[in-house]
């Protein structure tokens, strides 16, 4: 089934290009996760600054190093990053 | 006892000094015989002006031209079956613009799913775009996060910013901000991004599509606003 697109508020097929386009655009996206997804995960995964730094109040800047190393080995570096 | 007569019934024979200061109430003028003439105003009317209060001008008014503004609704492009993107003109005579997506909902979802954005369909590397801690440059404006967990329901609401797409003279800019629900309807994960293109370029559209998680949008609502210049 072609796939379709809305411009100008009008649905048509999209054209071979367009598909091409989006197939490019996903692998190149694909890539970029590869290779720096887990940077958004591990931005995600962290605490706020403030919960962090209640943290290291309440339970010293040990404790604080072991919460954060365990959200960094939940959302490994690829392979050779 | 005095009885009150017509004006036509006086003829000339009543003169200013027979009448007292501030005795003319407003039920002795007749309706619709107060027109700009008889204002005093501090300068002469011109034609769209609005009637404006100044207190250190004579009379307290002035007439004065008023400041363009206010926000047009463009258009509306509902989404009810997958597209693989949504492109909208971005017409002369705005300042601004704003795109408001309602409920848009991309096919499928994974935890890197994006909305990204494009202008004057140009799939270039000029481009650039910021979330805060991460920035980076690449071939679209902006890569809206629309999935905050594996648990979203498909379910996102984002207010677009577009600045600078029908100057000549300086780059388009996008500003985001989104909020995300999830399958037990709470909201969750907003959040402002920004980005743009690295060009003086003026811009003919707006092209919204997805990336990653499914190929196509599969609903929503899509409101373009303009701001007057």
């Amino acid at each position: 089934m072609m796939s379709k697109k809305y411009v100008d508020g009008v649905l048509t097929y999209m054209t071979e290009e367009d598909i091409a386009q989006r197939d490019a655009d996903n692998a190149a996206y694909a890539a970029e996760i590869a290779a720096n997804g887990y940077k958004f995960e591990r931005a995600a995964a962290y605490p706020s600054i403030e919960d962090q730094l209640d943290d290291i109040f309440h339970n010293g800047i040990d404790a604080w190093k072991a919460n954060i190393l365990a959200v960094k080995k939940a959302h490994p570096k690829p392979e050779g990053n | 006892m005095t009885r009150a007569r017509d004006l036509a019934d006086l003829g000339s024979g009543i003169t200013s000094g027979d009448l007292a200061d501030d005795s003319i109430t407003t039920a002795k003028i007749a309706d619709a015989n107060v027109n700009e003439s008889k204002l005093q105003v501090s300068n002469a009317p011109v034609n769209g002006y609005a009637l404006t209060a100044q207190s250190g001008n004579t009379g307290g008014m002035t007439w004065a031209e008023m400041a363009a503004g206010g926000t047009t609704l463009i258009s509306t492009t509902t989404v009810t079956s997958n597209v693989g993107s949504v492109a909208i003109a971005l017409p002369t005579g705005y300042g601004a613009f704003e795109l408001f997506l309602e409920g848009v909902a991309p096919s499928s979802t994974g935890v890197s799913s994006t909305l990204s954005v494009r202008f004057s369909s140009d799939n270039g590397s000029s481009y650039y775009q910021s979330s805060g801690s991460y920035n980076s440059s690449g071939s679209n404006a902006a890569q809206i996060p629309i999935t905050a967990a594996n648990d979203f329901n498909n379910e996102v609401y984002i207010a677009l910013t577009i600045q600078g797409a029908k100057n000549s003279g300086v780059r388009t800019t996008v500003f985001s901000e989104q909020l995300l629900m999830t399958t037990t309807g709470e909201f969750r994960s907003a959040a402002v991004i920004g980005g743009g293109y690295n060009g003086d370029t003026v811009m003919t559209n707006i092209l919204i599509f997805p990336l990653g998680g499914g190929l196509d949008i599969s609903g929503g609502t899509f409101r373009l606003y303009g701001r007057a210049v």
